[in-house]
């Protein structure tokens, strides 16, 4: 097992630099580049020419990722080029433990209720309980997030008055953990609803296939009872599809959380690489782009290592 | 029960190989009087029928332009002008539904179709054979799943005229990799199971055992990630119009009628607005969900008919 | 919708919307808002405005987005500003007086200003600041209101003299009312980095009513009261700037008070209108200064015969546009320019709604219905593509209504909706990728039009439809030499009537801008021109 860890680790640096080759390319590709956002009736061409100049957006394209790379082998994402003079690390830093924070909580919520709901529902397939969990989690399906928060900022925030409506905390109060949870409540939920959905059908879909083995059959034929049956023997074979959604939810909290960073102002990566994407802003984006290359890679390589912890069979 | 063979090899399900006996045209008999049996499936199956043919007939089914606009009329609610109320324009839900439902069912099926099929094709051989051919299919799978797609897709714009089936191509081929990750799972652990061994010593191809034993055991995530798959590219196609790339005005599509009313004032005053096109997303989506269920029961031998 | 003060900076910007997010709807940000602090007193109290975008940096001359320039308003003084119908008042500058040709401009300084960091402002510190975009080394946007400055000399610590090349009209509108920046603290650097400094993002010093405490990157700009800002201390203790991207967020705690004064736009404006009725807020309306419209590029041989676009402009019925997709937030435009500003003409051409003389003007310039309805002529079809962008939703929904309405009398189009930053890159010079575009212009400060029509424009700059008048150059080449406002006014309306005579557009409406505002916030009331006008005076009722 170690062994396989460490080839994985290892092959994960050619393949982030070749994602990093592939996206700056694909980056570049883009109509647009950054002067867009400066079109400025005041703006003189040779002006426009030096500031390409002083950006090296002039230079060829090989020229251009060569300098990023040699910055980014050093540690250096560079600076912005529309926020002049700003580290790029710098804003990556103030982002990320907010996006960190948001994105552990929701897969916390999106896990505890989904996982027992979908057990629940497969145990007591074709059941009342079990055609409501459906509908209500394909309701999910259908209803775009940017609504549920939406909905619910109207609802709780404006006219119960429970919750802030948006941001990380309050301005001008002194740093408290109750006030911080008191903003993340909401996101992290409406955030969390985007996963229940599907969790919930996993996790029903992969109980359904266990309560059909012959063994749980056996066991239940030989008078274990049904919740010892499950929870023993059943559940940890079901793991492998849950695993799977768990590894591939990990990056997709940076592009996947937006609209939701957007709606309860919130001020993580997904907005930053939203802003950056549209003002072709390409040092951030690329610094975006490695964190959740990377993401990727530890998200897979943790699914693959819990497989074989969760199943015997599975060696690599 | 037919299934006569069941007992010699543990724990393994139904294949074509298994029933050469009995002949394909029992083992599909078999399955469809299992599929019959399933109500939901059924009514699943019938409610499909209807949506599609209402999208093939919408032509003759609507009863007005579904671009005429009645600036006038605009947000109307439902009555006798408008069965279903009128978008923010003044143009009729009730034919923009039925021909939104052209763009949104041809693209959510055939590129979920098409996602299931790379994905699964792809997840089963890494699965199955393992090693180096699954160490590079799955650090392809990271790849894809890294790309800034969103640059990709603005580029395309440049180089695409926006079409349905550049839509369909672009969904396709970046939706694979969930499927793919899922269906290896499945695979990676089923790969070591008795009855794969006893089929590999019987001397069963390759190919044979991925498609005919395997698969049938792996559908159950393949199903559920097909059924969540068809909402989401249905929802998706509207953000994709966004970047120029999707269905352009005035053609109506169930996800970008909802998206257009993503607005507090249309959602609280209007609510009929975005309802239909929503509720319209959720019946697919449920009924697509049955079928998928009654058939992944129809494939297994262990549920009885 | 509602731009902060354009008052020094843009002479014109295209309201340019940077759709930030994967929402359409962000489209007509939310500029600037501002709110009450619950449980403030009589006198104090933070005023919270917000912005759906970030601001970038704040350096009056490397900065060209609307946030950043808002809170440069806040930060920086420059040495005149306007008031709130767009004349020239003093601000760092006591009084100026020029001589009769126009070329030489001399500013008496006030002697109380006082920088944030505590040292006195004086004639040193203007010289170096306008000497910046003038300098060789300058990398950054704001060339152009610089190039007619021959020469800035200090006369003594508190006089200052510009002499211009040539008269010209907006250089006090626009040009003096640039920001001034600290010489004792920037005058060592080399210019080439000074877009770079860490000044313009980490501790900007200046001398306006507040001075900045704290950027929260992502979410709020902090800013707190300069106590000796030269025309009195604020009677508000600070500001809060906060980005919040989605505008239904804003929305939201505009109703619950966090936020308690805000642009609205269009979208919004029912929404605002029931808040008032609740008395939740005063809601203030005007027309902007800016016009919208659809774009004809010239270029295509479709659009150069004037009776076609005067069809064009017949087929589409703008009152229904206004009423329907506008809630009536703006009225009919038929010209360039706009009723905020003084310079506007309504005495020009008028193009009403009428299908039918569309189709017989068509018919006059050769346009025949063919086999399918669709107009032909020479076997070509008349069909072309309309491009906007996904960063206004209004834009769009104009761009369907204008379709249908054209499809009435017998031209295919088809939409292109293109993200943002495409969206620029296909339409502006030098590709100009276009068939015709709906779009829109804000207005600066100065109303000079030569940006969009001058014949000069086309190669690099805003006129982007290659529109070319030899006589609207001429009356152009003449506006900004004018220095008497009624002389000038006059020739700017005989150029406007011109251009609109000319259709190079159709003219779609002037936007109506609305602001809401915390009842009990006392001083600000909608204007088109300076919406932070004397910010210091502003307070909280209690």
């Amino acid at each position: 097992m170690t062994t396989y860890i460490i080839r994985r680790c290892l092959m994960a640096i050619p393949l982030l630099f070749l994602i990093s080759v592939i996206s700056f390319g694909i980056m570049k590709m883009a109509p647009g580049d950054p002067t867009a956002l400066m079109m400025d009736p005041m703006i003189k061409q040779e002006n426009l020419e030096a500031y390409k100049e002083s950006y090296g957006l002039n230079d060829s394209i090989v020229v251009q990722y060569g300098r990023w790379l040699g910055n980014m082998v050093q540690g250096n994402f560079g600076e912005s080029f529309i926020r002049q003079g700003v580290p790029v690390s710098e804003l990556i830093t103030a982002r990320l433990p907010n996006t960190l924070l948001l994105m552990l909580v929701s897969t916390f919520i999106a896990f505890i209720i989904s996982i027992p709901l979908g057990v629940w529902s497969a145990t007591k397939r074709n059941s009342l309980q079990d055609y409501a969990i459906t509908v209500v989690s394909f309701l999910g399906v259908a209803t775009p997030n940017f609504w549920i928060g939406l909905v619910l900022i109207m609802v709780l925030s404006v006219h119960l008055g429970w919750f802030p409506i948006g941001g990380v905390a309050t301005y001008g109060e002194p740093f408290s953990i109750w006030d911080r949870l008191h903003h993340l409540v909401l996101p992290a939920f409406v955030l969390a609803t985007a996963d229940m959905a599907g969790l919930t059908r996993y996790s029903r879909s992969s109980m359904l296939d266990v309560l059909r083995q012959d063994y749980i059959r056996t066991a239940k034929a030989n008078g274990f009872r049904q919740k010892t049956v499950i929870f023993k023997h059943g559940l940890r074979n079901a793991l492998i599809p849950i695993i799977t959604i768990f590894g591939l939810m990990l990056p997709s909290f940076i592009g996947g959380s937006v609209i939701i960073e957007s709606v309860f102002a919130w001020p993580g990566i997904g907005l930053l690489f939203m802003e950056a994407a549209f003002q072709r802003d390409y040092p951030v984006i690329m610094a975006v782009v490695v964190i959740a290359a990377t993401l990727v890679v530890i998200g897979n390589l943790l699914a693959d290592i819990l497989y074989a912890v969760f199943d015997p069979r599975i060696e690599y | 029960m037919t299934l006569t063979n069941e007992r010699r090899i543990p724990n393994k399900p139904v294949s074509a190989e298994d029933h050469s006996l009995i002949g394909h045209e029992a083992i599909w008999k078999v399955m469809l009087r299992k599929f019959m049996k399933n109500k939901l499936a059924v009514i699943g199956a019938v409610l499909l029928i209807i949506i599609v043919g209402a999208a093939i007939f919408a032509p003759m089914l609507a009863p007005k332009d579904p671009s005429q606009q009645v600036l006038l009329d605009k947000l109307a609610p439902p009555g006798k002008d408008y069965p279903l109320g009128a978008d923010n324009l003044g143009r009729d839900t009730l034919s923009r539904l039925l021909y939104g439902a052209r763009i949104s069912l041809l693209v959510g099926f055939a590129s979920v179709a098409g996602s299931i099929f790379i994905g699964t094709v792809i997840g089963a051989i890494a699965g199955y054979f393992g090693g180096i051919l699954d160490a590079v299919l799955m650090r392809i799978v990271d790849a894809i799943i890294s790309f800034p797609s969103l640059f990709l897709l603005i580029t395309l714009v440049t180089i695409f005229e926006p079409s349905i089936f550049t839509l369909i191509a672009i969904f396709a081929v970046f939706g694979w990799t969930g499927t793919a990750r899922l269906v290896r799972g499945e695979f990676l652990s089923l790969r070591k199971s008795e009855f794969v061994l006893a089929a590999r010593t019987l001397g069963i191809s390759n190919t044979r055992i991925i498609f005919s034993h395997i698969l049938p055991n792996a559908l159950g995530p393949i199903i559920v990630s097909a059924t969540l798959g068809v909402g989401g590219v249905i929802l998706a196609e509207a953000g994709l119009s966004y970047l120029g790339l999707g269905i352009q005005p005035p053609t109506p599509s169930w996800g970008n009628m909802l998206q257009s009313a993503q607005n507090p004032q249309i959602m609280l005053g209007a609510w009929w607005y975005p309802l239909f096109p929503g509720f319209m997303i959720l019946i697919t989506v449920l009924a697509f969900n049955f079928v998928g269920d009654g058939l992944r029961d129809a494939f297994d031998p262990k549920i009885d008919d | 919708m509602l731009r902060k003060p354009l008052w020094k900076v843009a002479a014109l910007a295209m309201i340019l919307m940077i759709g930030a997010c994967s929402q359409p709807e962000e489209a007509q940000n939310i500029d600037a808002n501002a709110a009450v602090q619950e449980g403030s007193e009589a006198e104090g109290g933070n005023l919270v405005l917000a912005t759906t975008a970030a601001p970038t940096l704040f350096n009056p001359y490397y900065s060209t987005d609307t946030s950043s320039s808002t809170i440069e308003g806040f930060l920086f003084s420059g040495l005149v500003t306007v008031d709130q119908d767009f004349n020239p008042e003093g601000d760092l500058a006591e009084s100026w007086d020029f001589t009769d040709d126009g070329l030489r401009w001399t500013f008496h300084l006030r002697e109380n200003v006082k920088w944030h960091d505590g040292e006195p402002m004086t004639a040193d510190d203007v010289v170096f600041s306008y000497t910046i975009p003038k300098d060789p080394d300058y990398v950054g946007p704001r060339g152009l209101p610089f190039e007619i400055i021959e020469e800035v000399n200090k006369i003594d610590d508190y006089t200052v003299e510009f002499v211009l090349s040539e008269p010209y009209a907006p250089f006090i509108t626009i040009t003096a009312q640039f920001e001034v920046l600290p010489k004792h603290i920037l005058g060592e650097v080399p210019i080439a980095e000074l877009g770079k400094h860490p000044f313009n993002t980490k501790e900007p010093i200046g001398t306006g009513p507040f001075k900045f405490k704290e950027w929260k990157e992502g979410e709020y700009i902090a800013l707190e009261a300069h106590e000796d800002y030269h025309l009195g201390a604020p009677k508000l203790d600070g500001l809060l700037y906060k980005i919040v991207p989605d505008t239904n967020t804003s929305m939201a705690q505009l109703q619950v008070g966090e936020i308690s004064m805000a642009g609205i736009s269009p979208e919004y404006v029912g929404m605002a209108q029931d808040l008032e009725a609740k008395g939740m807020v005063k809601l203030e309306s005007g027309p902007s200064n800016a016009f919208e419209y659809i774009g004809y590029n010239l270029r295509n041989e479709l659009f150069q015969d004037k009776k076609v676009r005067h069809a064009l402009t017949h087929a589409i019925d703008r009152e229904a546009i206004i009423q329907a997709i506008l809630g009536d937030a703006g009225t009919v435009a038929h010209g360039p320019g706009s009723p905020a500003n003084w310079a506007f003409n309504p005495d020009v051409p008028k193009f009403e709604y009428d299908p039918e003389k569309a189709k017989q003007l068509l018919k006059e310039a050769g346009w025949e219905p063919g086999p399918d309805g669709i107009l032909e002529k020479n076997g070509k079809k008349f069909e072309f593509a309309l491009k906007t962008t996904s960063a206004n939703e209004i834009r769009q929904q104009i761009a369907e209504v204008a379709q249908q309405q054209w499809a009435e009398i017998g031209i295919k189009t088809s939409i292109e909706v293109l993200e943002w930053s495409a969206y620029v890159e296909q339409t502006s010079p030098p590709n100009w990728n276009f068939d015709a575009i709906v779009a829109g212009w804000s207005i600066g400060s100065d109303p000079d039009p030569t940006w969009f029509w001058h014949t000069s424009e086309i190669e690099a700059g805003l006129n982007y439809n290659g529109y070319s008048n030899p006589k609207v150059d001429e009356l152009l080449s003449e506006n900004t030499q004018i220095a008497d406002l009624e002389e000038r006014k006059a020739v700017i309306a005989e150029a406007d009537a011109i251009v609109t005579e000319d259709q190079p557009n159709t003219f779609l409406y002037y936007p109506e801008g609305y602001l809401a505002i915390s009842p009990k916030l006392v001083g600000p009331s909608y204007n088109a021109a300076n919406t932070y006008y004397k910010i210091h005076e502003w307070y909280f009722e209690q």
